[in-house]
C-alpha cells in the first residue's frame, strides 16, 4: 500500500515536474532571450600514450545571459553541442550497423544525470534523473571519426531568477569521452612523447550563443611502461645446471600507470586492474624460460628477502588468458617471488601476462622480474630472447566500436624490443695445426683455470670438454670426430696426445691424423697449449709448442674475429 | 509554434494534452520575432590542431573557425544584411599555398568559407554567385592572398560577413527588417542564422622553417596563428585571436637491422630489413583527394579543389614518398629491393603498402610507382657508392603509428674482390620529393637526415696471416700450415676460398722483391700445408729458392689460422726447430648497427 502511495506520488511529482518545463521552455510573448554567453572549461589529465580508448576530461560549459541585443527565437532554447579532436573518438558504440550513439560519452545539463541516458536530446523523466524539469542526460552521436554531436539540447530557464532580475545560468557537463591517445604519440617507445589531446568546441543555437575558450586541452599522454633489460647474470650463468638469469626491469610512467583497479564512481566505471604482457620471440629451440608466479617488487630497492608491503607494486602471473590479454585467472602472492614457472614457447615465441596485485598510487614504481633461461639438454649452449613490454588488452580497432574493449592498448612494437643475451659458460679453445702424421705427434694439455684471475668470476665449477677435430688422414681421408672429456674440477688439466688419446678421461687416440682442433670446455678460464714433436714414444729430434688462442665470442655465442674481439 | 514547441520538447502525449488545455500558453508561441539591428560582431577562433611534418614545406594546418554573434549594443539596421571586413592570419612561419598560377602572383589556394557554403569555381574578390548549391545569400568560398611585404601573412580583404540573425539583403537588392524569421533563416527573403561561421581551410605551411632538426619521438612544435579580423563599420572583437593551429614534430624514423653474420661472405649475399616508421599516426600519407570536408582533421592529404586560370588545380600528384639511401658500399656490392612492400603487422593488419618509384629524378619527382605482387630489382650504387630508392605510400592508416621493414638484399658480384674490403653501409631515410628548392616546384620536404644515423656493418671476408719470418736458406726450411677453420661448433658458416701468398724479402742490393703465388681453393676444415723448399703442387703452391723474408697471406675466408714450423736439417736430419702462430692483421668486422629511433 505504501509503495503504491510512493510510486502515485512520484507520478504526480513527475507530471508537474513536467508541466513546469514546458512553461520554462516556452518563453513568454514579446520578451526576446537576452544574448547568452557560454564558456568552455576543462582540466586535462595525464592518460596512456599507448591507449587506445583512454578516458579524456569532461568538458564543462557554463552558459550565461548577457545585456539583450540579439532577440533569440520564440520557443524553447536548444543548442547543438559538438565536439571535435584531434584523434578519433573511440568510445563505444551501439551494436547496430551503422548506429553512431555511443554508449558512455554523456552530456549532462545543470547536473541532473542517471545510470541509463537518453539517446537523443529534450528527453524527460526517462532515466529516474533527480529532475523532470530538466533534460535528461543525453548521449552523443559520432558525427565523424573526430567528432561528437549532441543535437536537440533543451537548456532550461531559469523563471525565479528572470524575475528577480539575475542574470540566467545553465550548465553542461560532458562526460565519458574517449579517444585514441596512441594517435597523437610520438613515435613508439618509452622515449617517445605525446601532444596534448586537444578538443575544438563548437555550440551552435539559432538563439545565438557566443562561446569562449572554445579550445580545450583534455588529457596529456604519457607513456606508462618502459622496458629494459638490467643486465645477464653471467656469473649465475656458470653455476649448478641453471643457463641463467636476466632482470628485466619494468618502469612505471606515471604514478597511477599501475595500478590495482580503480572502483567505480558516480560518473565512471570500475576500472580494471592494470595488466601488463612480455612478449618473448627468438628464443632459440632448446632453451626454455621460467617467469615467476607472482612478485613483490618493493621499492625503491628490489630484495626477495623481505616480506611484501601491502601498498607497494605486486603482480601476479595470469593463466588462461586470451591472445589479447583478456580473461583468465590471477596467481595471488603474499611475499617476496613466487614459484618459476615455464612459459610456453611456441617457434621460439611467447606470451605471459601479470596482473598488478598491489600499487602505491603516489609513487612511480619499478619492478625487476627475473627471467631465467635453461637449456633443457643440459649441454653448453647459448641462450637469448627478444623481449618486448606492454599494456594488455591489445587491440587494432583504433575508432568507435562496439566490440572492442575498453580501456585497450596497442601491441607493443618490435621496434622498441630489448635483448636478452647469455653467452654459455665456457670457453673455446682453437689449435691451429695437430699432427700425429710423418712421425710427428702431437700433445695437447687443456687446463682447468677457472680462476678470477682468468675468468673474471670467482666460480669453481666443474666441467668437461668437447674436443672437434677437423682434418684428415694420411690418405687423404677426411676426418671430422667429436671427443667428450670426462669434467675437470678447477686446478685439474685434461692431458693427452693425438695419437695415444687418455682413456682416463675419455679421450680416445687417432691414427694418423692431421688438422685443426676446437674444444669447447664447459667451464670459465680454459687455457691450452699444444707440443709438436717427431719423437714421441722415442728420442725426439724436434719439438716445438704454443698456447692455444682461446676463440673469442660474443655475448650470443657467436665466434668473432681476434682482431677485432675488442670492438 | 506550438508544434515545435511540441516536437522539440519531446513530451509525453499526456503532458501534450495538458499544455493544448491551457489557452494562455498557446498564444506565446506566435510572436513574430524581428530580424536584428547590428550591433558588436563577437567571434570566437578555435582550432583542433593536428600534428604536421617538421621536415614539410608544404603542410595542411587544421581548419581555423570563426563563430561569430552579434551582440549590444545595436548601432542600427544595414540593409544588404552584411558587413564588410577585412581578415587576415599570420603565422609564425611562412605560407606555402600555392602561387602565381595564372590568378595573379599573390593569389594563394588558401580558402575562406562562410556559413559552410563551398564550390570549386573560386576567386580572390568577393563575389555573390549560386555556385553548385543554389545559395546566394552568402558570398562565394574566397582565395587569400600573400601579403606581398610578409610571407607568412594570408589576408582576405572585403569580405561580406552576414551579420548574424538580419534580414538578408546584398550588393544591389536592399532587404527590409523581417518581421518573422522562425522558419526562413538562411533562405533568401529571410534571415540570417543567428551564428555565422568563417572557416579558413588548405592553409599550408613551410613547417621545415620552424626546426626540422626536431628528434623524432621526443618533441613536437607549436605552429601558431594570430587573426586579426577589422571593419570600418562595425565593431568586431575576436575571442582567442593566437590560437595553435598545427604541432611539427619529426615524420620519419629509420632502423636497421643486423645482418646475419658473415652470409655475405659464405653466400654471397646477406638481407638487412632497413625499417621505416612513422614519426606520429598520419605522416605517411597517401595521394591527396579532392575535400570539402567541414573542420578536415589534416589525417590525410587533402586539397580545397580550386583551379587555377592555368587549369591546373594544383593537387599533388603522389602520395609521401620515402626516400632510402644506403651510402658507403663495399666495391663490388650492390643493392636489390622488392617493388612492393605489404607492411602488415600484427599491431597493424592490412594497412601500410609501399610501391617502388622507377625513374624519379634526383628529388625524388616524377616516376612511375610499383604495384601488384612484389619483384625483386637491382639498384645500381652509383660512383659514390650509394644506392638511392624511392618508395611512394600506396596505403596507410592514419589512426596508428605504422612501421615497415623493407627488406634490401646486398650482393656480392661474383667478379669482386677475393678478399671483399667490409665497411660501414650507412642508411638513411627521408620524406621526399625532397631537396633544396622551393616548394611551389614541386618539393615538398627538406632533405633531412637525423643524427645517428643507423649504421650496418659489414665484415671483410677474408683473412689476412702474417708469417713474420720464413727461410729455406743454410740448411733452414719452413713448413707453413693454414686451416680454415669456418668449420667450428660455434655456429659459424661454412667458407671456401683460395689464399693469395706474397712473399716479401730484399736482395743483397736492398732491393724489394716480391714473389706472389695463389693456392687452390681451400675448403671449411681443410689446411693448405707445403714447405718453401718443396711447395705443395696438389694445392697449387709452387716452391721457392734460397729465400728469406716474410709471407703474408690474404685468404679469401673468415677465420684463417696460420703455423709455421721453422726447421734445420743437415743430411737429412733434423737439428733445430721453432714454431709460431702467425698472426691476423686483418679479420672480420664485427657486424653491429646503430639505430637512430628508440
Amino acid at each position: 500500500m505504501a509503495k503504491k502511495e510512493d510510486a502515485l506520488s512520484k507520478a504526480r511529482s513527475r507530471l508537474l515536474g513536467g508541466l513546469l518545463g514546458v512553461l520554462l521552455c516556452c518563453p513568454v510573448l514579446g520578451q526576446p532571450l537576452p544574448a547568452i554567453s557560454c564558456t568552455a572549461a576543462a582540466l586535462p589529465q595525464t592518460v596512456y600514450a599507448e591507449g587506445i580508448a583512454e578516458p579524456l576530461a569532461d568538458i564543462l560549459l557554463t552558459c550565461r545571459s548577457e545585456s539583450t541585443m540579439a532577440p533569440a527565437i520564440a520557443g524553447i532554447l536548444q543548442v547543438e553541442v559538438s565536439v571535435s579532436l584531434n584523434a578519433s573518438v573511440t568510445n563505444s558504440i551501439g551494436l547496430a550497423q551503422g548506429n553512431s550513439v555511443t554508449a558512455d560519452a554523456v552530456l549532462v545539463v545543470n547536473g541532473n544525470d542517471c545510470a541509463t541516458p537518453a539517446e537523443s536530446g529534450s528527453i524527460y523523466g526517462s532515466c529516474g534523473a533527480p529532475s523532470s524539469a530538466v533534460q535528461d542526460p543525453q548521449l552523443g552521436r559520432l558525427t565523424d571519426l573526430n567528432r561528437l554531436s549532441w543535437s536537440d539540447v533543451t537548456l532550461p530557464r531559469a523563471a525565479d531568477g528572470e524575475e528577480r532580475g539575475e542574470p540566467w545560468v545553465a550548465e553542461m557537463r560532458i562526460r565519458g569521452i574517449r579517444a585514441n591517445a596512441s594517435q597523437v604519440q610520438l613515435g613508439t617507445g618509452p622515449s617517445s612523447a605525446g601532444i596534448p589531446v586537444t578538443a575544438s568546441v563548437a555550440i551552435r543555437s539559432d538563439a545565438g550563443i557566443t562561446l569562449r575558450n572554445s579550445v580545450l586541452q583534455l588529457a596529456n599522454p604519457v607513456v606508462g611502461l618502459g622496458l629494459g633489460i638490467q643486465g645477464a647474470d653471467s656469473a649465475s650463468a656458470c653455476l649448478g645446471d641453471e643457463l641463467g638469469n636476466a632482470t628485466v626491469h619494468l618502469r612505471e610512467g606515471f604514478a597511477s600507470a599501475f595500478h590495482a583497479g580503480v572502483p567505480a564512481t558516480a560518473s565512471a566505471s570500475a576500472s580494471a586492474p592494470t595488466r601488463v604482457a612480455f612478449e618473448f620471440s627468438d628464443v632459440p629451440e632448446g632453451i626454455s624460460i621460467s617467469l615467476p608466479s607472482s612478485l613483490a617488487c618493493y621499492q625503491p630497492e628490489f630484495d626477495g628477502a623481505l616480506p611484501a608491503h601491502p601498498d607497494a607494486l605486486m603482480i601476479g602471473l595470469v593463466t588462461g588468458h586470451s591472445e589479447t590479454g583478456l580473461g583468465g585467472s590471477v596467481t595471488s602472492g603474499s611475499t617476496g617471488v613466487g614459484p618459476m614457472v615455464p612459459i610456453t614457447l611456441d617457434g621460439g615465441i611467447g606470451q605471459v601476462v601479470y596482473e598488478v596485485l598491489s600499487h602505491a598510487p603516489l609513487k612511480l614504481e619499478d619492478c625487476h622480474v627475473p627471467v631465467r633461461f635453461k637449456t633443457e639438454s643440459g649441454r653448453v649452449a647459448n641462450a637469448r630472447a627478444s623481449i618486448t613490454a606492454g599494456f594488455v588488452p591489445h587491440s587494432t580497432v583504433r575508432s568507435a566500436s562496439s566490440e572492442a574493449p575498453v580501456p585497450r592498448f596497442v601491441p607493443p612494437s618490435s621496434l622498441d624490443e630489448t635483448r636478452a643475451a647469455l653467452a654459455a659458460c665456457g670457453t673455446t679453445l682453437l689449435f691451429p695445426f695437430v699432427s700425429n702424421q710423418g712421425g710427428f705427434d702431437t700433445g695437447i694439455v687443456i687446463t682447468h683455470g677457472s680462476l678470477r684471475s682468468l675468468s673474471g668470476t670467482q666460480v669453481a665449477q666443474p666441467g668437461s670438454c668437447q674436443l672437434h677435430y677437423y682434418g684428415s688422414t694420411a690418405a687423404g681421408e677426411e676426418l671430422l670426430l667429436v671427443q667428450h672429456s670426462t669434467p675437470l674440477d678447477p686446478g685439474q688439466q685434461l692431458v693427452f696426445t693425438v695419437s695415444g688419446g687418455n682413456p682416463v678421461q675419455n679421450i680416445l687416440g687417432t691414427e694418423q691424423y692431421q688438422g685443426y682442433l676446437i674444444a669447447v670446455c664447459g667451464y670459465p678460464g680454459a687455457r691450452g697449449y699444444a707440443f709438436i714433436s717427431d719423437g714421441f714414444g722415442a728420442i725426439p729430434d724436434l719439438g716445438m709448442g704454443y698456447i692455444a688462442p682461446v676463440v673469442p665470442v660474443n655475448s650470443e655465442g657467436r665466434r668473432l674475429v681476434p682482431r677485432e674481439e675488442g670492438r | 509554434m506550438m508544434a515545435t514547441c511540441l516536437t522539440g520538447c519531446r513530451r509525453p502525449a499526456a503532458l501534450a494534452v495538458i499544455l493544448v488545455a491551457i489557452p494562455c500558453l498557446s498564444a506565446q508561441f506566435v510572436s513574430p520575432v524581428p530580424s536584428a539591428e547590428v550591433g558588436v560582431i563577437r567571434c570566437s577562433v578555435s582550432a583542433a590542431p593536428p600534428l604536421v611534418r617538421s621536415e614539410g614545406m608544404n603542410e595542411l594546418i587544421g581548419d581555423i573557425l570563426l563563430t561569430c554573434h552579434n551582440v549590444a549594443p545595436a548601432s542600427g539596421f544595414e540593409a544588404r544584411g552584411f558587413f564588410e571586413a577585412d581578415l587576415s592570419v599570420s603565422l609564425n612561419t611562412p605560407s606555402s599555398n600555392r602561387v602565381d598560377y595564372g590568378l595573379g602572383p599573390t593569389v594563394t589556394d588558401a580558402v575562406l568559407a562562410i556559413n559552410g557554403k563551398h564550390c570549386d569555381s573560386l576567386g580572390p574578390d568577393r563575389r555573390f554567385t549560386n555556385c553548385a548549391l543554389g545559395n546566394s545569400t552568402v558570398q562565394d568560398p574566397m582565395l587569400a592572398r600573400l601579403d606581398p611585404l610578409d610571407s607568412s601573412r594570408l589576408r582576405w580583404d572585403g569580405i561580406a560577413i552576414p551579420i548574424p540573425g538580419a534580414a538578408i539583403g546584398g550588393e544591389q537588392s536592399m532587404a527590409e527588417p523581417v518581421a518573422d524569421c522562425a522558419g526562413r533563416f538562411g533562405v533568401e527573403g529571410g534571415c540570417h542564422p543567428w551564428t555565422t561561421t568563417i572557416r579558413l581551410t588548405n592553409i599550408r605551411v613551410n613547417a621545415a622553417q620552424m626546426g626540422a632538426s626536431v628528434e623524432p619521438g621526443t618533441t613536437a612544435l607549436s605552429l601558431k596563428a594570430h587573426l586579426s579580423l577589422r571593419s570600418s563599420a562595425v565593431r568586431v572583437e575576436l575571442d582567442g585571436d593566437v590560437l595553435t593551429v598545427a604541432k611539427a614534430a619529426r615524420g620519419i624514423r629509420v632502423k636497421a637491422s643486423v645482418p646475419e653474420p658473415d652470409r655475405l661472405c659464405s653466400h654471397l649475399e646477406t638481407a638487412v630489413e632497413v625499417t621505416v616508421a612513422e614519426g606520429f599516426a598520419y605522416a605517411f600519407k597517401t595521394a591527396p583527394k579532392a575535400s570539402f570536408r567541414p573542420g578536415d582533421p589534416g589525417w590525410e592529404e587533402a586539397y580545397y579543389p580550386s583551379q587555377g586560370a592555368d587549369g591546373e588545380s594544383g593537387i599533388a600528384g603522389s602520395g609521401t614518398r620515402i626516400r632510402i639511401g644506403l651510402s658507403g658500399l663495399p666495391a663490388g656490392v650492390s643493392v636489390s629491393v622488392p617493388t612492393t612492400v605489404d607492411c602488415s603487422s600484427p599491431s597493424s593488419p592490412g594497412s601500410l603498402l609501399l610501391g617502388l618509384v622507377t625513374g624519379a629524378d634526383q628529388y625524388g619527382l616524377g616516376g612511375t610507382v610499383a604495384s601488384g605482387q612484389p619483384i625483386e630489382r637491382n639498384v645500381a650504387p652509383s660512383e659514390e657508392a650509394e644506392s638511392t630508392v624511392w618508395y611512394e605510400v600506396a596505403r596507410a592508416d592514419p589512426l596508428a603509428v605504422e612501421h615497415c621493414r623493407i627488406p634490401v638484399t646486398l650482393t656480392r658480384s661474383a667478379g669482386s674482390a677475393e678478399v671483399l674490403q667490409g665497411g660501414d653501409v650507412t642508411v638513411t631515410a627521408s620524406l621526399a620529393p625532397a631537396g633544396p628548392r622551393l616548394a611551389d616546384q614541386g618539393l615538398r620536404f627538406v632533405e633531412s637526415h637525423p643524427a645517428p644515423r643507423p649504421r650496418v656493418r659489414l665484415n671483410n671476408c677474408g683473412t689476412s696471416l702474417f708469417f713474420p719470418f720464413v727461410t729455406n736458406r743454410a740448411n733452414f726450411d719452413t713448413a707453413i700450415v693454414i686451416a680454415n677453420t669456418s668449420a667450428d661448433p660455434l655456429g659459424s658458416r661454412y667458407q671456401a676460398g683460395r689464399c693469395r701468398l706474397q712473399y716479401h724479402n730484399s736482395n743483397a742490393e736492398g732491393q724489394i722483391e716480391l714473389v706472389a703465388q695463389t693456392s687452390v681453393e681451400l675448403e671449411a676444415g681443410k689446411n693448405l700445408a707445403f714447405t718453401l723448399s718443396d711447395g705443395n703442387v696438389l694445392q697449387g703452391v709452387d716452391a721457392v729458392t734460397e729465400f728469406q723474408g716474410y709471407l703474408v697471406a690474404e685468404c679469401g675466408f673468415q677465420h684463417g689460422q696460420g703455423f709455421a714450423f721453422v726447421t734445420e736439417q743437415i743430411n737429412g736430419a733434423s737439428i733445430l726447430a721453432q714454431g709460431y702462430l702467425a698472426e691476423i692483421t686483418q679479420g672480420s668486422l664485427e657486424t653491429a648497427t646503430t639505430t637512430s629511433g628508440p
